[in-house]
This record gives C-alpha cells, structure tokens and sequence, in this order.
C-alpha cells in the first residue's frame, strides 16, 4: 500500500514538474557509479532535471551504445571506448572530455602487511588485478609491475579479476593476499582503512600510465536539454569537486579533448 | 585463422572441464538420484531443495558465495588448507568443484525422473530371479534408465561448457588453468574484438551442435534395437 | 515353535504379523493387518484363495521377501525369516512370476530368459531348456521384442523365465487375473503340464475357484488378512462352512480315471471311488488317463427314488452326512457321499424341508453336469 501511494505520488510529481524539466541517461562505467550517484544528488538538487543512471562494464556499455541504447552521457572508465565512439561519428562535436584520473593502489585486507614490502620481496602466494585485455586499472598495474622489473616474478602469481570490483573482492575474501584496486574504491570499505597505513600503497602516478577516463555526450543527446546541462555540469567545479572527493585526480585545463 | 592460441588453449580446456565434471557428476548424482526415487523418508524434501537450489542462485552470486567459502577463511578452504591441497579458487580443481555444484541438478533431475517412471517392479522381479542389488544396478536400472543417463549427461556437459558467472567469479582468468572459453569470448567482447568473439563463439556452437547432435541419434538408434543375448 | 516339530518335514511354515501402516494411505483409513500361522506342504500346487485385498498378495509377497513382515519364514530346512535374520529376496531359492507380466523391456524374449539362466541355481540338477521352450511353445517368440507379445505371450514368457532360475518354490501372483477368457484358457493347460512334469512346489495366488479347482492340491482360503480354511482342497472345498462364503460357486472336486470312450456321441465315461459319470470328450485324453472334475452344489438334483424317465444321464446312489441350514438363507448344503467320495449338493431350504431330508437317509443324486477340468 505504502509502495503504491509512492508511485502514485512520484507519478502526480512527474506530471506537475515544470514543462522544461527532462530526464537524462547517464551510462556509467561500475567502478564510477559511486560517485556518480553523488553527482545526481549534488545535479537533481540544483537542477530540475532528472538523470536516470545505467551502469555495467565499459565495454557492455560501449556495445550497447553500437545497438542504439537510449542513452544520453556515457562516464567510459577508460578513453579507448569514446574514442572508438568519436570515430564512429557516434558522439557529439567535440563533446568529448576526461573528466577523471583514476589513480592506483596496492591493497590487502590484512591490515598488518606492508603491501609496498610484501610487493617487492614477493611474499605473497596470489596478487589480484584487473584484467589489463579490457580494463584500464589493469593495464596500470601491468605496467607498474613492468616498471618495478617484477613482472617475470610475478606472472606465475596474478589473478586476472574480471574488473577492479572483483580484485577487491578477492582481496576482501583473502583469496588473495593483495591486489590492485583504484583509489576510490578504497571509500567503499567498511570500516574505512586510513590512507596511510601500511596495508594500503598509494602507487606512484609515475609507474604508470594515466587512467583517463572520459566523457562523451553522445549524438542524439543534442537536443535534449537535460544533458546539455549535466554536461555543463560535470565540467563544473562543483562537480570536480566531488570526483576529487572519491580519490580521483582532474586533469589540468588542457588535458581534454 | 581467427582463433589464437590462446583460443584454442580454452575450447580445450573448456572440453577438459566438461568433460570431467560430467563423469564425476554422473558418478556422484546417480546415488543421490536413486535415494530420491526411493525414499519416503522426511528429509527428502530438504535434500531436494538443496540440490535444486544452484538453480536459484544467479551464477555470479553462487559463484561469489563459493569464493567465500573455498577461501582461507571459508569452511571448504579450511579443510582443503588443512589437507595440504591449498585453496581452490583460481585452480581448475576449484572449477570442478563449483562447476559440480552449479550443474549438480541438471544431472540429478533427469535420472531421478528415469528411475521413478521405471518404478520398483523390475527391481523386485530382478531380486526374484537372484540379482544383488548391484547386479540389479548394472543389469536393469542402467539399462532401463539409459536414456535418463543419457539426458543427464548432455544437459551436465552443456551446461558447463555454457558456464560463466560461477568461473569468472572464481577461476581468476588464468590462462590453460581457469580461462575458459566462455570468459575467454567475454574478454573479448569487453576489449572490443567483436571478431574473435564471434569466431570462438562460432567454434564453440558448432562443436556443441555436432557433440549433441551425435548422442541424441545414438541414442534415438539404440533404444528400438536392444541387442539381446 | 510348531517348526520344532515339523523341521524334518518338506514344507513351508509361515507365522507372521505385517501391518501396513507405513503405507500413508489416507489416515482415516484402519491399517490393514495381515496375521497368519500356516503350514503349506512344499510339493504340487497349494493355492491361496480369498477376495481381492485379503492380503493374499501380501502374504507371497512376505514369503519371496518383497515386504518385511515380523515373524519366522522356514521353507523346509532354511530360516528365511525369523527374530534375527531376514534373508534377501535375492539370497532366496524362489522365483515369482507377477501378475502383469513385468518382463525386462530393454532385453527381447532370449534376453529375459537369458537373464535368468545367467542367475540359476549352479548347483540345481542339470536344466533341458529347450523342453521348457517347448513346453510353453515359446520356440517362436525367442527373438521378439517384449512390446511384441501378446499379454498370454508375456506371461509364458514371465513362467519360463521364473522356471529358468531353478527355484526350489515357484510363487505365482494371480498369473492369470491380467488375461481374458480366451488368454486364460490358453495358459491353464500350460500350468497344468507343469505341475505335472515339474517337480517344484507351487504357491499359487487366485481369486478364482475354477483356477483354483483346476489347479490346486492344497487350499488356504483367506479373509481381511486372516486365514479361515486350509487343507487339502478336496477336504476344504467339501467342507460346509466354507461353501456357504462361495455361493453359486460351491462346488467338489473329484479325480476320476478316463475308463470308456463312445465315438459317436462325443461322450466319456469316467470312474471314481464310488461310481462313474458320463462326460463330453475332451480332445487329447486318453483311456487311463487321470483327470480332475469339477461338480458345482447348484448343478445336483436329490431325488429319493431313482427317475428312470430324465434327461439326466448321471444318476448315483448317495448318502446324506450332513446338512447345512440357515435361518436366514433360502438355500441350503448338503455334504453326500457317492461310496467314500464327499460331494456337495445345494437345495433349496425348502426342497429339504418337503422331501424331509436327514442324515443318513440313502438318497439318488441327478448331476446335470460336470466339467472335465483336466
């Protein structure tokens, strides 16, 4: 009953908002979603539009944006797949930007290691990552074993986690003794580790590639005002605020594009 | 070639699994079957909830709760642990293991269905002509539930070879250990190789097609023509 | 224990109590309470006779070990079943042939007798399959599928396959209840060559008096579980009480020898210990043949002179020893004897009564016919 008068009242809601409140699609990669949740918040609050956020894997979203998905913005956790998009003429001029950095941790659940050490000397049985073939928190922490020379060492003891939530997973369930993660994820934990216990590496932006992850408005978003504004939106500084909240780092003006 | 090594390394190893998990789960279901079709005790309600319940389960959930429990700190991983065996997730003994679970009932529930439509009777009329009970097994039940066999054997294999969710949440994605051609098609759908996907996927179908195909017209010839002695 | 007693003799003593309350038939329903103490000879034919659901099933079902019953099973020497010991059905020397045929499907005619002849007793005396095969005229059905034969087919095939185990003790469940008339007189004869060409005791399950009449040396009448006759059949089936629960059925058996046959009126003339009667010819008997037959209480006539003017051509000198009067039943039985052979009668209350019938009184009976069961 309770459930019904609620539908009924968001139903009468709906049709009472003024005529140029609209909604906006917004397909977001997973490991986003959680930040992307405090955007529509921080968004509907100041806006009258509404977004309606879809959220699966990269490259799911990027083969269902092929297959015509009634979306409007994509948040791509890398920059290869709204790359693809621009060249298929998929996206909107020039309505491509990063709008975060993610940056990568080594991570145990054993709050008494010292991951950085264990890395190193190779003390563990199993080290988790993403799997670099799709997901870019993968390839950094590929090429963060590269760089460190440990890959030989290492390669026998990776586990490949479909994406960087399943790397925790396994690190959570000690499956595995550590792992790589992004940054942001580590917000996720309860009780929240404090970020300069040993437990937890903060891996050097120089040991890898940059984990641009970008936003595209996609064609036929051209003309809905919804996402015009949530575009702007996202560029404000009110949004990088919180994204930077979440771990993430904001490009420097002329990263984008 | 559109297929890698890396490919082929998983078809093989897809077939490695099935096959393997079909033989165990044919061996382990057929005792659990025949207590189902038989018993009128009260936990039988119970244990055939449990064995139906991997059907309940969404894959990956089923998949993400075996790895708590296959984990160190799991009951499973407790006792593998302590029996020198090391935990199972991302070994291709843990695929087995949760590959049982997941396909368990799809085994279970075509034999169970063959020995109940058999009924008792050719079993008593077995006993009356000196038959133990496990000539009884071997020269009645297997004979006339063959074709329960048969059925539990195909759905056993597919549905493993059709598994995803339960790997990719335990195997880990290692190469000729746990990346079978199911994950191994997803990864590259994910990285965008719409081509290879395509093509494993191809291979796979048409190797199912032919496996399955094979058996059920074996099985079609075999049933009028029982040799007899 | 009665077995103590007995143990040297060759016969099957029975004392059980089986309830059947495990069943979950509706729980309103009283549970059916199966209890006996019997002795059956292990040798010919003994038959258990009584209504369906009187437990007969039951009962050789208990004696081949198909259900568990408390009390002892001993057949001759052996404890099948007592306190400690329940012999597995496959551990005992029987075999059992099922009212619906129930053969193998997955294995044709030779199959199913194979799987048999693969299990007989090794030690058994040397076995000539193909007798049998011919015995049951079989020979043609060896290669057909199970699908293929007809319900009588079917059913030779369950006997000989039964057969082809060497059983010490052949049950049979009703094995012909499953067939029509026509299929039932098909098989009749090839139960009656076995009995005489085999030497294995049969127990044999029925719910039919000519069955059992035809086939019978032995009767244990049965009612709700509980046995209300047993003996020879000869002996029960003359026995008063009992005949009164048959009805129209009523009815003696008599075993007579083939003495005369008369060519041109299809007739035979049979002698018994007291007389002799003429019958329709049978085809395949013989002079000096023994022959079994049957004469229903309803189809004798008493007459206290000899009428020389019937239709009725069998008219022997009897004597009443006893007569069975009820008060609220029109009919009534009367045990006679034709020189020391017991044969029943059933008059009418009333026909006793007017042609004042007593025990001891030499009387004339008209039997307007009898059937040559053998």
């Amino acid at each position: 009953m309770h459930v019904l008068r609620l539908i009924t009242f968001n139903l009468l809601l709906s049709l009472c908002l003024p005529l140029h409140s609209e909604t906006v699609t917004l397909a977001v990669a997973s490991n986003f979603k959680h930040t992307a949740l405090q955007l529509k918040k921080s968004f509907e609050e100041t806006h009258t539009h509404r977004i309606r956020l879809v959220s699966a894997s990269s490259g799911k979203l990027y083969a269902q944006i092929l297959q015509k998905a009634p979306f409007d913005i994509f948040l791509s956790a890398d920059q290869h797949k709204p790359q693809r998009l621009q060249q298929q003429g998929l996206i909107a001029d020039k309505r491509r930007f990063t709008y975060a950095i993610g940056q990568l941790v080594l991570f145990s659940a054993d709050k008494e290691l010292d991951v950085k050490h264990c890395l190193m000397q190779g003390c563990y049985k199993k080290l988790a990552l993403a799997n670099a073939q799709h997901a870019p928190y993968g390839v950094a922490a590929e090429q963060t074993l590269k760089n460190l020379t440990l890959k030989k060492s290492t390669n026998k003891r990776l586990i490949r986690a479909e994406n960087i939530n399943q790397s925790l997973q396994f690190i959570l369930s000690k499956n595995v003794e550590l792992g790589f993660i992004a940054a942001s994820q580590l917000k996720q934990i309860k009780p929240l580790p404090a970020p300069d216990s040993k437990n937890i590496w903060q891996v050097a932006e120089s040991l890898y590639p940059p984990i641009l992850q970008d936003a595209v408005l996609l064609k036929t978003a051209e003309t809905n005002p919804a996402a015009l504004a949530l575009w702007d939106f996202l560029q404000s500084s009110a949004a990088q605020g919180i994204i930077k909240a979440a771990s993430y780092h904001i490009p420097s003006a002329d990263t984008g594009q | 070639m559109l297929l890698s090594q890396e490919d082929l390394q998983a078809i093989w190893l897809t077939l490695k699994l099935a096959s393997l998990v079909t033989v165990l789960l044919l061996i382990i279901a057929t005792p659990i079957a025949w207590w189902l079709s038989q018993t009128h005790s009260p936990l039988k309600p119970f244990i055939s909830a449990i064995v139906a319940l991997p059907l309940v389960l969404p894959p990956t959930v089923l998949g993400f709760y075996l790895l708590l429990v296959m984990g160190p700190e799991g009951f499973i991983g407790q006792i593998t642990n302590s029996l020198g065996l090391g935990l199972l997730p991302f070994t291709f003994a843990g695929l087995v293991f949760a590959s049982l679970f997941y396909s368990l009932p799809f085994v279970v529930q075509p034999i169970q269905n063959a020995m109940l439509a058999m009924g008792k009777r050719p079993l008593e009329v077995a006993a009356t002509l000196r038959a133990s009970p496990i000539d009884q097994f071997f020269n009645v039940v297997l004979p006339l539930c063959k074709p329960g066999f048969i059925s539990a054997a195909i759905l056993g294999f597919a549905h493993t070879v059709g598994e995803f969710g339960v790997i990719l949440m335990i195997g880990g994605n290692i190469p000729g250990e746990t990346r079978v051609a199911s994950v191994q098609i997803y990864d590259h759908v994910e990285s965008l190789n719409y081509a290879n996907a395509h093509a494993l996927s191809l291979v796979l179908l048409v190797f199912s097609f032919i496996v399955l195909s094979a058996v059920y017209s074996l099985n079609r010839n075999i049933k009028p023509s029982i040799a007899g002695l | 224990m009665r077995s103590d007693k007995n143990s040297q003799k060759k016969q099957l003593a029975i004392k059980l109590k089986y309830t059947a309350s495990q069943f979950k038939n509706q729980a309103v329903e009283a549970a059916f309470v199966l209890q006996l103490d019997i002795t059956i000879p292990s040798q010919g034919i003994s038959a258990i006779f009584g209504p369906s659901g009187c437990g007969k099933t039951t009962l050789l079902r208990c004696i081949a070990g198909l259900e568990k019953a408390q009390g002892t099973i001993q057949f001759n020497h052996h404890i099948w079943q007592d306190d400690k010991t329940f012999l597995a059905s496959h551990h005992r020397p029987l075999a059992y042939v099922f009212q619906e045929a129930s053969l193998f499907d997955h294995l044709n005619v030779r199959g199913n007798l194979r799987f048999a002849q693969k299990r007989a007793d090794k030690n058994g005396p040397p076995q000539d399959v193909q007798h049998l095969i011919r015995l049951l005229a079989l020979e043609d059905l060896l290669d057909r599928q199970t699908q293929q034969l007809s319900g009588g087919e079917r059913q030779r095939v369950a006997i000989a396959r039964a057969l082809l185990i060497q059983p010490q003790l052949l049950l049979m469940d009703e094995p012909l209840a499953s067939l029509d008339s026509g299929r039932k007189q098909e098989i009749l004869p090839f139960l009656i060559k076995l009995k005489n060409e085999l030497a294995i005791p049969i127990i044999y399950v029925s719910h039919d008096v000519d069955e059992v009449a035809r086939l019978a040396d032995f009767i244990v009448v049965m009612q709700q579980g509980q046995i209300i006759a047993t003996g020879p059949l000869k002996q029960v089936l003359n026995d008063l009480s009992l005949p009164i629960q048959l009805g129209d059925d009523s009815g003696s058996v008599i075993d007579a020898i083939i003495t005369e046959r008369d060519e041109s009126w299809q007739l035979c003339k049979v002698s018994f210990d007291g007389g002799q009667l003429w019958l329709k010819q049978q085809q395949n008997t013989g002079i000096g043949e023994k022959v079994r037959i049957r004469i229903l209480a309803r189809d004798i006539s008493l007459t206290l002179e000899k009428n020389t003017h019937s239709s009725i051509s069998n008219i022997l000198p009897a004597k009443i020893s006893q007569i069975s009067l009820q008060e609220d039943e029109p009919m009534a039985l009367i045990k006679l004897y034709i020189g020391t052979t017991p044969i029943l009668a059933r008059l009418t209350r009333r026909s006793v009564h007017q042609l004042q019938l007593n025990i001891g009184d030499n009387v004339w009976a008209q039997i307007k016919s009898a059937a040559l069961i053998r």
